[in-house]
């Protein structure tokens, strides 16, 4: 399965449009690095704890995303979007969204 | 006589936090600043653009897939407090600019290391997304900018 946010693949042609992909998930942070984030902004700094959460967070959104591709029997997501919500204190929604595609090697 | 106690307690308390987040948080920002610039210029062999696609007559070209970074970060205490004061007045936010730059780059480094990684030596249609976590309304509870840099990676 290719990722990519761009509509046209380089090196490849798109043959088949498959229709929007979607993927999404909440996630929260337990408590106690809740409580490290607000100490750190006491000294300010990248908070790493809500680094990782995102980072997991995009990763199973975009997992979501291209296993909904995979049932329509695609094998590319092009036009790849990420979008963040907060959605209450300490929870974010993250979301990712595509366009399912068949791709064929441009030869030469 | 407890009371004027409480209340220097009070001020010695806000006043030891600001110093702190001023101290720490000027340090760290000063550190951060020096190790974007060091890892900027290890990378220079990775194209990066917003370009949709390559100029024409670029050689062949294999699509590696998508490559991200992200970075949250938050506030310092000084800096929170100096935007408060800087809100009465209206005008840039310089300390709250400066915060949201770092990130910004140090998304966009991370996305560049992922893309070496992946053997890449271009990025094409890089795109930045910003968005505010945990933290309330007007509160000054725990809250984060994240900033988000992805794109497509490419060998050329």
């Amino acid at each position: 399965m290719m990722l990519v946010n761009t509509e046209e693949v380089p090196g490849y042609r798109v043959v088949e449009i498959k229709g929007l992909v979607q993927g999404n998930t909440v996630r929260a942070k337990h408590i106690g690095k809740d409580i490290m984030a607000g100490f750190k902004n006491i000294v300010g700094g990248e908070l790493t704890g809500y680094t990782e959460l995102l980072t997991e967070a995009r990763l199973q959104a975009t997992e979501r995303m291209v296993a909904e591709a995979e049932r329509l029997g695609a094998n590319a997501v092009t036009n790849v979007r990420f979008a963040t919500t907060s959605v209450t204190q300490g929870a974010a929604e993250l979301y990712a969204y595509g366009t399912a595609v068949v791709l064929e090697p441009v030869e030469g | 006589m407890s009371d004027l106690i409480g209340i220097l307690f009070q001020f010695g308390f806000f006043f030891g936090l600001l110093a702190l987040g001023y101290a720490v948080g000027h340090y760290r920002e000063r550190m951060h600043l020096r190790s974007i610039a060091t890892r900027l210029a290890s990378y220079h062999d990775v194209g990066v653009t917003n370009h949709k696609r390559l100029p024409a007559g670029t050689g062949p070209v294999a699509t590696l897939g998508m490559a991200a970074g992200c970075c949250v970060v938050a506030s310092d205490y000084f800096k929170t407090f100096t935007a408060s004061i800087q809100n009465l007045f209206g005008g840039e936010m310089s300390g709250l600019a400066s915060l949201i730059t770092r990130a910004r780059q140090e998304a966009l480094l991370r996305m560049i290391e992922q893309a070496r990684e992946m053997g890449a030596n271009a990025v094409i249609n890089v795109r930045f997304e910003t968005a505010a976590i945990g933290g309330q309304e007007g509160s000054k509870k725990a809250g984060g900018v994240e900033v988000l840099a992805y794109g497509t990676a490419l060998r050329i």
